[in-house]
């Protein structure tokens, strides 16, 4: 530990090696997922979509975790984000006679816009945090379970409206042409932008205010803290990188409908399932978590597809996840990484440990 | 400096405050005793403006509290160190300070107040990297007194501080309020522990169930036979 003893708080000063091992807790899980990347850019055309696949789901549960992992408020409701962001990228970008065939009652400038992709993007993120900073109103000011229904009748709600506003966004016919530019490249470059940015937020003082909520609500509520306003801006942050995970899937799959994003019988839980359990199995209280959590089940997501291909079995995938999920929540309930930071393991004292001697008089309560 | 109106406060149909009044004046340490149950902490909680009052009046220097959100009544200079310490477990000692110190803009005073904590609590300054978590309650405790401090109040409210904590350790916590006390600072301290609290108080009331029953200095309850028989000899 260090003189000035925050030593888990973004650095001010000193050598570049301390600030690498400051910033540990971010370059491990950022280098881990760039080595991922790289290695299977070596590998076949296949394993390549599979890794963008990984960093689509990747900046999902990044969002996700900046709100859940921060808020210690469970969110069924995301997806929705996904659905906001993704319908946004689509009717920016999507090929103008196709969307003037296929969708003649939308409005004139949806169906003929065509804007740069990296506008797209933005707009993907600026929907989704639009529309969460409305739903914050009543949303934010629920606890505990109350709050993780409110999210899951979010999803239903915007699920039925999406899928049956026939005129705007097809209905549940799926919504074709458009653009596809999201490769490796694309995805590892937004997955490099976005993850220094949520745990730069989870340091800042609004990230820690929001972690004292999760840790004890009477406890900063009698500090000051305002508990719906630290939450809304996670909520609102959390949508922003969420929509974008949606303009990346999109972008990667060329075509969208509504079961992608919504719970549904053909879903099978789908996206918002998989990213829960991604953060869960990883550790919902850490960068780390939502970063490990990602890149081992997508690995293990993988791999039982091709066993599903190889035995022309449906659904093995989701009933493995199912099982690793509960084998989590019983056997390691805080995750693969505890819930913990990953911190430079080299160095000479410990922050996670009490020091040697401890001093005996307030050593004996309780 | 704090005065109580004549509050009530009911849960449901259940009167828990049936209208009791008490003033704090400034530099004074008064004590609260009486058993469980009988009020105490939600006549606290009804000052940090965190659970609604149905008839009388808090005001704090003049100005109600009632209706005040519970972050400006933290901003007004009233602190509560509720009752079983509250600690943010997951969070080091320093995050926990940090957070005591939510509603402050002057980073410059702020560190000034670190540097004072750390001297009323050594034990802080060397555990700042660690969880909170891992302290021992009594160390808790006295992370939980600094990180209120934090918030430079000018009025200290504690609830049953020596809660769950050994005889020792409660003497230190004790020593620690007599410290605070010698600085000016304003006290209202909650208590079960009637000895310790009349040796710290400047003045003391007596709570059972929702009524006030007795005030007075520590010296004129002391001679109370009424007092003694139902606090002292149990004590």
């Amino acid at each position: 530990m260090s003189e000035t003893g925050t030593s888990t708080r973004l650095p001010v000063g000193g050598s570049l090696g301390s600030l690498g091992v400051r910033l540990w807790p971010l370059l491990a899980p950022a280098g881990l997922t760039i080595l991922i990347s790289l290695l299977a850019l070596m590998g076949s055309e296949v394993l390549e979509r599979k890794a963008t696949f990984m960093l689509i789901n990747m900046v999902f549960v990044l969002g996700l975790y900046t709100f859940v992992g921060n808020s210690g408020v469970l969110s069924f409701g995301h997806a929705t984000f996904m659905a906001l962001g993704a319908y946004t990228f689509a009717f920016m970008t999507a090929n103008v006679r196709v969307k003037n065939t296929t969708l003649p009652d939308a409005p004139g400038f949806l169906r003929d816009a065509d804007i740069a992709t990296w506008q797209a993007v933005a707009l993907a993120a600026i929907v989704p945090a639009v529309f969460a900073l409305i739903v914050a109103l009543p949303l934010m000011r629920l606890n505990g379970l109350a709050a993780g229904i409110a999210t899951l009748a979010m999803l239903f709600a915007v699920g039925v409206i999406v899928s049956q506003w026939q005129s705007l966004t097809g209905g549940n016919t799926a919504f074709a042409a458009i653009r596809r530019e999201t490769d490796l490249y694309y995805a590892l470059v937004i997955v490099v932008v976005l993850m220094p940015l949520v745990y730069l937020y989870q340091q800042s003082r609004f990230g820690l205010r929001l972690r004292g909520t999760r840790e004890d609500l009477l406890a900063s509520r009698s500090l000051g803290i305002n508990t719906v306003r630290e939450r809304t801006i996670a909520w609102v942050i959390s949508a922003a990188i969420v929509g974008i995970a949606g303009a990346m899937y999109a972008g990667f799959n060329g075509t969208i409908d509504p079961s992608q994003f919504f719970l549904g019988a053909r879903s099978a839980g789908g996206v918002t399932f998989l990213t829960i359990a991604m953060l869960v199995v990883g550790g919902i209280s850490s960068l780390a978590g939502a970063v490990v959590g990602t890149i081992f089940l997508s690995g293990i997501a993988e791999a039982l597809r091709e066993v599903e291909k190889a035995t022309d079995q449906r659904h093995i995938t989701e009933v493995v996840l199912a099982l690793i999920l509960l084998l989590t929540l019983i056997l390691r309930p805080r995750g693969i990484t505890g819930g913990r930071e990953i911190y430079w393991p080299f160095r000479r004292e410990q922050t996670m440990r009490r020091p040697a001697a401890a001093p005996s008089a307030a050593g004996t309560s309780e | 400096m704090l005065a109580i109106e004549n509050l009530v406060v009911r849960y449901g149909s259940i009167l828990a405050l049936r209208g009791i009044s008490l003033e704090v004046n400034e530099g004074e340490v008064v004590g609260v005793i009486g058993p469980n149950g009988a009020g105490k902490s939600t006549m606290l909680m009804a000052s940090a403006a965190a659970i609604p009052v149905a008839e009388g009046d808090i005001r704090f220097e003049g100005e109600t509290v009632l209706k005040e959100r519970p972050e400006k009544v933290v901003e007004r200079g009233i602190s509560l160190v509720p009752e079983g310490r509250h600690i943010f477990h997951r969070l080091t000692v320093g995050e926990n300070l940090e957070l005591g110190a939510t509603t402050r803009t002057d980073a410059a005073a702020v560190e000034e107040d670190r540097a004072r904590v750390f001297e009323l609590f050594p034990i802080l300054k060397e555990y700042l990297g660690t969880p909170a978590g891992k302290l021992s309650g009594g160390e808790q405790q006295m992370l939980a007194i600094g990180r209120a401090l934090l918030a430079r109040p000018r009025l200290l409210m504690l609830d049953e501080p020596s809660l769950g904590l050994a005889p020792v350790v409660i003497d230190r916590v004790f020593e620690t309020l007599e410290q605070l006390r010698k600085t000016g600072m304003t006290i209202l301290l909650v208590e079960q522990h009637a000895e310790r609290t009349l040796d710290l108080a400047d003045r003391v009331y007596v709570l059972r169930t929702g009524s006030i029953e007795l005030a007075g200095t520590p010296e004129d309850l002391a001679g109370n036979p009424q007092f003694e028989k139902a606090f002292l000899g149990f004590v």
